[in-house]
């Protein structure tokens, strides 16, 4: 299997996996979203709030902001040498205090470890009236997205099979494919229809342009014809902040490999004991 | 018991048989928040 | 990770995977099938919060439990490929 990257930032990749399954692709992306660990608020204690919202709403909206991970760092509290109490090492904390009028973004919270900050300064949680005030301090362990929605590293994160477009030779150039296209994959060349340069990925294989060239009366088969690679795939991850995405990447294939290596030691104490 | 304060004269008060201030007489009281913290999980 | 083998004959197997999804289950069973002596690999959980069970028969007297192992050791091999080209780009 291979990968080739056309794009990679800190928070946005896109590349293509080659000779690998649709179970496989699929598998990768499920890792991605469900499996790969982050930061999120959990606990909420709650000293004062007379805002509009009710604790609990406060509380959820706290629970959904992005923070920051090193994942070097900090471990599942099920996991802690703690025993699940809470320490340093599973826990991050953050303290917020604000009084109104004005309003509370994320920047407010405050965190005890200087790394583990919110991604955005900006996100707004509270719209705080005259006199009104928020105390709070918050707890952000590491879990996952299977758990729950708000530990997801990553937010869009999909893949397509990589389009395979091909022209016959009876294709006239007619043109009517080109036109049709609705992502200008297509263009007219000497003698026939061409795919216009580093177009082909665009390709959402909606199969249009099978269906205007039979529309100019081709004959019983198209001249232009879509079909999806079953062996190569398009994918898009995009991070949440909170994790570099070739972090969630080198990760989700860290777990599936751990699950396959423990896998192989079970299945050999198995047939040892047989 | 949760106290409660008069919408009108800010007072405190306690609800035994009526919903009503005992100062003044206004029938809209204010649940007051409880002195303790709240402990909630963020989902 | 954590099985439990509810049978074991010498041309199929049925193993249960405690706390797996269809994330893994489906990876591995596509892996299983690529091998030509597997006639069945399948796998289902009766209800979604149940854990999966793996159905695995052979043919041709290889063991089962050999095929799934193969089938491990190859999604493990593609996973430490795919981390290197990922962290020399």
């Amino acid at each position: 299997m291979e990968i080739s990257f056309s794009r990679l930032d800190e928070d946005i990749a896109r590349f293509t996996l080659k000779d690998a399954t649709p179970a496989f692709a699929n598998t990768f992306r499920r890792t991605m979203i469900g499996e790969v660990p982050t930061l999120a608020i959990e606990d909420v204690m709650i000293y004062d709030n007379n805002s509009a919202l009710f604790d609990e709403i406060l509380s959820h909206r706290l629970g959904l902001i992005p923070i920051k991970t090193d994942l070097s760092e900090y471990v599942r509290r099920s996991e802690c040498s703690c025993g699940g109490e809470g320490c340093s090492s599973c826990q991050a904390i953050f303290t917020l205090s604000v009084e109104g009028p004005c309003m509370v973004h994320s920047g407010d919270l405050i965190p005890a470890d200087p790394k583990a900050t919110t991604v955005s300064t900006d996100i707004p949680v509270v719209k705080l009236g005259k006199d009104q005030k928020v105390v709070l301090e918050a707890r952000a362990e590491l879990n996952d997205g299977s758990e729950h929605a708000k530990w997801q590293s990553t937010l869009a994160c999909g893949y397509k099979a990589y389009p395979v477009i091909t022209i016959d030779d009876n294709c006239d150039a007619c043109g009517n494919c080109v036109e049709e296209c609705p992502r200008n994959v297509l263009k007219i060349g000497k003698k026939s229809v061409e795919i216009a340069d580093g177009k082909l990925e665009d390709c959402s294989m909606c199969r249009l342009c099978e269906k205007a060239c039979m529309a100019s009366g081709i004959g019983d088969k198209p001249a232009i014809s879509v079909k999806p690679d079953t062996e190569r795939f398009i994918f898009v991850v995009e991070s949440d902040g909170s994790l570099p995405v070739k972090d969630i990447m080198t990760s989700a294939f860290g777990i599936i490999k751990n699950k396959a290596d423990s896998l192989v030691d079970v299945l050999n104490e198995i047939s040892g004991a047989i | 018991m949760a106290g409660y304060k008069c919408a009108r004269c800010k007072q405190k008060v306690e609800i035994d048989l009526n919903v009503r201030c005992p100062y003044c007489g206004h029938r809209i009281l204010f649940k007051e928040r409880g002195a303790g913290i709240k402990h909630l999980k963020a989902r | 990770m954590e099985i439990k083998v509810i049978e074991l004959r010498d041309d199929l197997a049925r193993i249960a995977f405690i706390g797996e999804g269809h994330t893994f289950m489906n990876a591995l069973v596509d892996e299983i099938l690529r091998d030509p002596e597997v006639d069945v690999a399948n796998y289902s959980s009766e209800f979604h919060f149940t854990d999966p069970v793996l159905l695995v028969t052979t043919k041709g007297g290889k063991k089962p439990v050999d095929a799934i192992r193969e089938a491990a050791v190859a999604i493990s091999g593609n996973c430490s490929g795919l981390i290197e080209t990922i962290e020399k780009s």
